[in-house]
């Protein structure tokens, strides 16, 4: 069987497609399939860093389209998991050194060795996003629970369908429940009102997450933490499992437990 | 001449039945038929003038024209061939404005039954852009960011949340209609208009036939009751 290509993309910038991109990867790993990472984000290479890798590059995807050395070669093997993969983007090249086409060789490749191949897009609708939703079979769009992010996210749908990949899967991130409850921050339903798409998985806001990406240790390898049990969650939902949708009011009190309950009645 | 007598001796034809002058208790009333060439009418007109020879000399007559709308030229050619066989035109107070009121009415719908039509079958997100010269059905929703243009009406079957222009070339009847008008902008023809700043709960979830249409040189959203279409078209 050949592998899954999946793009993680959002069109707007810092909401998490890095960090959901490498714990991803590492839960898809965790749970013993071999993978594959793609940092397609050439100039601005970040997943290396999150990963903990940064110090074993010796060659990149630039260097593996140019044909200068072979694919086995870019790869980086993960230190704590022998079948997971790291392909790193070139740090001084810039978008347009990789063409669509040879993005799509590579994934076709890949996907006869791999269970997955994960590729990290870059922000923006520009070349970057087209090099890596060249070879997907299936994207992942990643929100914040925020009007610009949702209008970039829909943004990126209409371009998926007109570019004939199917249907994309939303992963919401860093939503605070307490914010949500207050009315202060759009919530799932407000997110699902708009873009319509079928939700892959809700990410709390979790200060563990910098601690890890600081680290270069993805979340998902501490389902105790919040964020990690999201993560392995979403992990579980793309291999087809169907799991729960975790609930966001764990933090409430006894008494507002209360309240929500009568609240719901009327 | 030959014509109008051709006509008068052919039962079938609609212009048959011609010009009638009548007599009512109010003074002498002139009957123009709504339908059929003018001019002709005209020569008849002058026909039976001619043929009575000054009987209605001095005599006010009113003029009733029904729904014919007449130029300037025809109007002044009429109260003309009035005037020389001595008599003054009155015309039927309703009857001078009420033809040009309805007409200002009723063309552009007329008119408009015959622009083409486009149906898009997705929902048109943030970026996307649909322009079409003539009408445009969308089954879905309208994001915010995208913009839908259309020369005549704008329909969505769904919410209407991005940019919305009916009547892009000027057209001041089209209507736009969503099942949720929460646009970030509206415009018919050249008005437009923004959304409110703030909204309600009970407001964004409401999910009924909307409508946005010029009033009085604004746009108003307003709801599409059951009767909507009975006020808008009489019959």
């Amino acid at each position: 069987m050949s592998g899954k290509v999946i793009v993680v993309t959002s069109g707007k910038g810092g909401v998490g497609k890095t960090t959901t991109s490498a714990n991803i990867g590492t839960g898809l790993a965790i749970r013993g399939r071999k993978v594959v990472l793609i940092d397609a984000d050439i100039g601005l290479r970040n997943l290396d860093v999150v990963m903990g890798l940064e110090n074993r590059i010796v060659f990149d995807l630039v260097n593996v389209v140019e044909k200068t050395c072979k694919i086995k070669q870019a790869l980086i093997k993960d230190k704590r998991f022998n079948n997971l993969f790291l392909l790193p983007a070139a740090q001084t090249r810039e978008k347009d050194a990789v063409k669509p086409d040879q993005m799509k060789e590579l994934c076709d490749e890949l996907r006869k060795e791999y269970d997955y191949i994960v590729i990290d897009c870059p922000a923006g609708i520009e070349q970057g996003f087209k090099n890596a939703i060249a070879g997907a079979d299936q994207a992942i769009i990643i929100t914040t629970p925020d009007v610009s992010a949702v209008r970039d996210a829909d943004r990126i749908i209409g371009l998926l369908q007109a570019n004939e990949i199917p249907a994309p899967h939303l992963i919401i991130n860093r939503v605070r429940p307490q914010m949500v409850r207050k009315g202060d921050m759009m919530d799932i339903d407000d997110v699902n009102d708009i873009l319509a798409i079928e939700l892959l998985g809700v990410v709390p806001d979790d200060e563990t997450i910098i601690v890890s990406t600081n680290r270069g240790e993805p979340s998902v390898m501490e389902s105790s933490t919040k964020a990690g049990a999201a993560f392995r969650n979403i992990v579980a939902r793309i291999e087809g499992e169907e799991v729960a949708f975790m609930s966001l009011d764990y933090d409430l009190g006894f008494f507002e437990k209360i309240g929500r309950l009568i609240n719901n009645k009327k | 001449m030959i014509e109008t007598a051709n006509l008068r001796k052919n039962p079938n034809s609609n212009l048959a039945n011609g010009i009638v002058i009548k007599g009512y208790k109010s003074g002498l009333t002139l009957i123009i038929p709504e339908i059929g060439p003018f001019d002709i009418y005209m020569d008849e007109l002058r026909n039976q003038l001619d043929k009575s020879k000054g009987f209605f000399k001095g005599a006010e007559i009113t003029l009733k024209i029904g729904n014919r709308r007449l130029l300037d030229d025809e109007r002044s050619f009429l109260v003309q061939l009035i005037n020389d066989a001595g008599m003054t035109a009155r015309w039927k107070a309703d009857e001078l404005l009420e033809p040009l009121k309805k007409d200002k009415k009723k063309q552009p719908i007329d008119h408009r039954n015959l622009i083409p039509s486009v149906t898009i079958r997705k929902t048109v997100r943030s970026g996307q852009r649909i322009e079409f010269d003539g009408n445009i059905l969308v089954m879905g929703d309208v994001n915010p960011g995208a913009e839908i243009i259309a020369s005549g009406d704008i329909m969505v079957l769904g919410k209407l949340r991005g940019t919305a222009h009916a009547g892009a070339k000027g057209d001041k009847m089209a209507e736009i209609f969503a099942f949720q008008i929460r646009p970030v902008q509206i415009r018919i023809a050249e008005v437009y208009t923004r959304a409110p700043e703030t909204e309600s709960e009970k407001e964004t979830r409401y999910f009924r036939p909307e409508v946005a249409v010029i009033r009085d040189e604004q746009i108003v959203v307003e709801k599409v009751n059951q009767n909507y279409f009975n006020q808008k078209y009489k019959y």
